[in-house]
């Protein structure tokens, strides 16, 4: 008999928690899509050079966290719907129901509530698991090939889950509701919650705080901005500023949510002209009054939304950039890099290895994909001095130097022409992100060299700056001497690096198996000595093309996706709560509009109230969202302006703030819309009184 | 004394075809400038259904109302409500208070809504507060005072637009004995003072006895109208109570 009861009422609470319902089912489908992807059955087709184990793993586990998020969620509206509903609750209670029964009938019935959900969820979320599919192949250039299928585990796993999740609440809920006195239960209608709790004063500090602290937020980023951004990470200050001006901004939407209510009260008293315009009275009213109950849950509200926000843009653009930083850091196909002088434990300058990359050289030839070009580059001491300094931690690095052959070779092997110098010249190579001004000064500092007792100066062209790779500078500074042939015959040998483009591209298989046992094992037989008396964890490192952008686009793919779903699902979550906290009052919404229609405001007019009301509502913690995520992202951009030209470019930067935005919109107008209508219906101004 | 409310003929039915129910058969009635006419009967008489179609909340199936010689039933949907806004003031048996707003916003409300000079509004409710005695409580929420002030608050906001006539349905009926009297003291302290106009339909003897006339009204008709005339209040009440008696009321209705 409990069981109809309550399977009657899930069918009612549906109807009165669509939006909550729509919420749910899709989070369950999102996360569904996301989880279907770390199916054992789930087989992306990518060719051999693409592999996303890595990516599989990560979205496991963040979606996990993610969607734990919704407990937030869940619990709300059911505590909500508790409070909504305990005069039904103490009806039964009445009736000779044991109150034990009663609390478990709710949690039925949000149980049932749920697993329609999770089984709408699931069908949807076939759907969602395709265009992640598509999303993942589109950015692995792959064809895209819809399969539609059920997976057992994932399904399993999604029950388990959001089952739990249920149950968790729902006993919490249990207890709660197997608590409260039926006295309670039954004068709950009767209301104090539109009081203020403290004296005035107590709200005009709190006000004066939140104010205080958005000018610390300011006066914070303005200290940030003015910071120079090649120091940033290193100026602990900086840290500080930061760190303030995040606290200053959460603490002040606080403190500007807890007084709101009461300043625009005072804002009103005064301004009679705005107040007796028409039924402004009534807008402030009904505005302030749920202001006034729930500040806090406003303030989270207005946080959680840059949180989706900056969730939306910055894994976009951050996702973007790591993708053109791999063209940059890599150019070549193959480098195999040797730094036996701060890797390992040599102490003499003598025991520096010469490495000679001949036998990999002819195993790359050997194999079916074949080698177009190599170059093997040595790097040299500039005195030999320079060797107990790099050792030393702490010190800043010294700069090495390159001859010049092997540095046209460099050139040549990425399409650029070669360069000259006279013999009592050298020049620069200096890495593409550092800025002009700082090379000048630095140039102008050092624009001679002594080598070996030969004073040589600076060429007129001073300096270099297209991308040869990010791995050759060994220097704090990010740059490396260019000296002529004959000087660097003299020079103590640094290390002996090993570039190579190949003629077709290798499979990721055989790159792993390039990266991990040929070239280690070739290096631990050949140079055996070195090996066993320095040791060192990694004494070789091969960095490969081919499974560099494997990783990079796998960590891309899961920064983007995960980005769009963290926001996804903290913007449904605000947004729900905010459409919640307007519908589910609707019965006094009914009581006020009625009695606003007795007074005589026709149809149309309480159309455009109930617009407006909503607006507001909608509008006010976003407001503030907005100013916040506008003031972040433009000091995020402001200090990685560079980087962000260098990587990303303006077009590419405009495009995934776009879409970001667009995402972020359609949402929002969503649940705008959805809550309007539902509005409309639930105060019944279809007919006329 | 010219006429500001005049019904002719007036009839109202319920349900469908084969299912008609008759909730007034044939009213005719008028009602002078200033007078405080009563309007009483059992239930299911039709009384609310008179006070609805009045009120242009409901229409008529025929007949006439003419409020200020304008006729309701030919004015236009779309501007119903600007017509109840400037030319009527309710006051309803729960007080119908917004619980957002505080007295004074409360019965400012009623103003903005007719878009009333803004400079005027404040000076305006204290008047009427003034004239209630309420002006005490007018920084307050609803839910924070009684019922009694409650009512009188919704009868500041029903006069203070100077209506041609306010509409009161059972005024009394959610208050005790005691805040029953004084707002019907109150009441009738108004129509006599501001000269309003008021209509109100009762069920209880006692309040109807503040009435200059009283029309019963039983199964959709008028069953019997008395006067007041020279009467005391008092006497006034007997009568009332006979009448009451004769159709068919019960021990309920004697106090």
């Amino acid at each position: 008999m409990y069981a109809k009861i309550a399977i009657n009422n899930a069918k009612r609470s549906i109807k009165d928690y669509v939006i909550y319902f729509v919420t749910l089912t899709i989070c369950v489908s999102l996360f569904y899509a996301f989880m279907s992807l770390s199916s054992s059955n789930y087989k992306l087709i990518t060719e051999d050079s693409y592999n996303f184990q890595m990516l599989q793993k990560i979205m496991e586990y963040a979606t996990y966290v993610i969607t734990a998020l919704l407990v937030l969620l869940i619990g709300y509206v059911n505590k909500y719907m508790i409070k909504r509903r305990q005069k039904e609750f103490a009806t039964y209670i009445l009736l000779g129901t044991p109150q034990k029964s009663v609390a478990f009938m709710f949690f039925i019935e949000t149980l049932v509530m749920g697993i329609i959900s999770i089984i709408l969820g699931m069908f949807v979320g076939t759907l969602f698991s395709q265009v992640v599919t598509a999303l993942i192949l589109m950015t692995a250039k792959q064809q895209i090939i819809f399969s539609f299928k059920l997976y057992v585990d994932t399904v399993i796993i999604t029950f388990v889950f959001f089952i739990a999740m249920f149950c968790i609440i729902g006993l919490f809920n249990v207890r709660a509701l197997s608590k409260i006195k039926l006295m309670d239960m039954l004068n709950d209608e009767k209301k104090t919650e539109f009081q203020f709790k403290r004296s005035k004063v107590i709200y005009i500090i709190t006000f004066c705080i939140a104010v205080l602290l958005y000018v610390i937020c300011g006066y914070c980023s303005y200290k940030i901005l003015s910071v120079e951004p090649e120091t940033m990470f290193t100026h602990s200050n900086a840290e500080i500023y930061i760190g303030l001006g995040v606290i200053g901004f959460i603490v002040g939407t606080y403190a500007l949510f807890y007084s709101l209510a009461y300043i625009i009260i005072a804002i009103k008293e005064r301004w009679t002209k705005f107040k007796y315009e028409y039924t402004n009275l009534f807008l402030i009213g009904t505005i302030v009054s749920k202001i006034k109950t729930a500040p806090i849950l406003m303030a989270t509200i207005a946080l959680t939304f840059i949180g989706a926000a900056l969730s939306f843009t910055l894994t976009l653009i951050m996702a973007q950039w790591s993708l053109g930083y791999l063209d940059y850091r890599l150019p070549y196909d193959l480098v195999v890099d040797n730094n036996y002088v701060f890797r390992s434990k040599i102490q003499d300058i003598r025991d520096i290895p010469k490495i000679d990359y001949n036998d990999i050289n002819e195993y790359l030839s050997s194999q079916d994909y074949g080698l177009e070009n190599y170059c093997e580059i040595e790097q040299y001491f500039i005195k030999d001095n320079d060797f107990y300094k790099m050792k030393k931690t702490g010190m800043p690095k010294p700069v090495t130097a390159i001859s010049l052959s092997d540095y046209n070779q460099l050139r040549k092997m990425l399409g650029h022409n070669d360069i000259k110098l006279k013999n009592n010249e050298f020049t620069m190579q200096w890495d593409k992100n550092i800025d002009n001004s700082e090379i000048n000064d630095y140039i102008n500092h050092s624009s001679t060299l002594n080598i070996n007792g030969n004073k040589i100066n600076i060429s007129s062209t001073p300096y270099y700056k297209e991308s040869i790779g990010e791995y050759i500078y060994i220097s704090d500074i990010n740059a490396i001497i260019v000296l002529p042939d004959e000087l660097c015959k003299d020079l103590t040998l640094v290390k002996t690096d090993f570039y190579a483009n190949t003629r077709e591209n290798m499979s990721y298989n055989e790159a792993l198996q390039l990266e991990e046992e040929y070239i280690p094992n070739w290096f631990k037989q050949n140079y055996s000595y070195i090996f066993n008396n320095y040791g060192g964890s990694r004494p070789i490192l091969t960095r490969l093309k081919v499974s560099e952008t494997v990783e990079i686009l796998n960590v891309t793919l899961a920064m983007r996706i995960l980005g769009i779903y963290l926001g996804t699902v903290l913007l449904m979550i605000s947004l729900a709560v905010l459409a919640l906290q307007q519908l589910l009052d609707s019965i006094e919404h009914k009581g006020r509009f009625r009695i606003l229609k007795k007074l005589g405001i026709d149809n149309r007019e309480i159309n455009k109230l109930i617009l407006k009301q909503i607006s507001l509502y909608f509008i006010m913690p976003i407001a503030i969202a907005i100013t916040g995520f506008l003031i972040l992202l433009n000091i995020f951009l402001e200090i990685f302006s560079e980087q962000i030209s260098t990587f990303l470019g303006d077009k590419a930067l405009i495009f995934n703030i776009g879409i970001s935005l667009l995402l972020i919109i359609i949402i929002y107008i969503c649940y705008f819309a959805a809550t309007y209508y539902t509005f409309k219906r639930n105060i019944g101004n279809k007919s006329s009184l | 004394m010219d006429k500001i409310l005049k019904i002719e003929n007036v009839e109202k039915y319920y349900g469908n075809k084969g299912n008609v129910v008759k909730a007034i058969d044939d009213i005719s009635f008028d009602v002078s400038r200033g007078e405080f006419v009563g309007v009483m009967g059992p239930s299911g008489s039709g009384k609310t259904t008179l006070l609805n179609i009045i009120s242009t909340i409901d229409e008529v199936s025929s007949g006439h109302i003419y409020i200020d010689n304008k006729d309701l039933t030919e004015i236009s949907k779309k501007e119903i409500a600007k017509f109840r806004r400037r030319n009527l003031g309710f006051i309803f048996q729960d007080f119908n208070l917004l619980d957002t707003l505080t007295i004074h916003e409360n019965i400012a409300l009623a103003l903005t809504i007719n878009r009333f000079k803004k400079t005027e509004i404040n000076s305006n409710v204290i008047n009427v507060a003034r004239e209630l005695g309420i002006e005490d409580i007018l920084s307050k929420y609803p839910y924070e005072v009684s019922g009694g002030e409650k009512q009188r608050c919704a009868c500041a906001r029903a006069l203070i637009t100077n209506p041609k006539i306010v509409l009161a349905d059972e005024p009394t009926g959610a208050l005790d004995s005691k805040s029953a009297q004084i707002l019907i003291e109150m009441i009738s302290h108004l129509n006599k003072a501001l000269e309003a106009t008021i209509l109100m339909v009762t069920h209880d003897s006692f309040t109807a006895s503040y009435c200059d006339r009283i029309l019963f009204i039983k199964d959709g008709k008028i069953f019997t109208e008395l006067v007041k005339g020279q009467n005391t209040r008092k006497q006034f009440f007997n009568q009332i109570l006979d009448v009451v008696a004769l159709l068919g009321g019960d021990i309920r209705d004697v106090r």
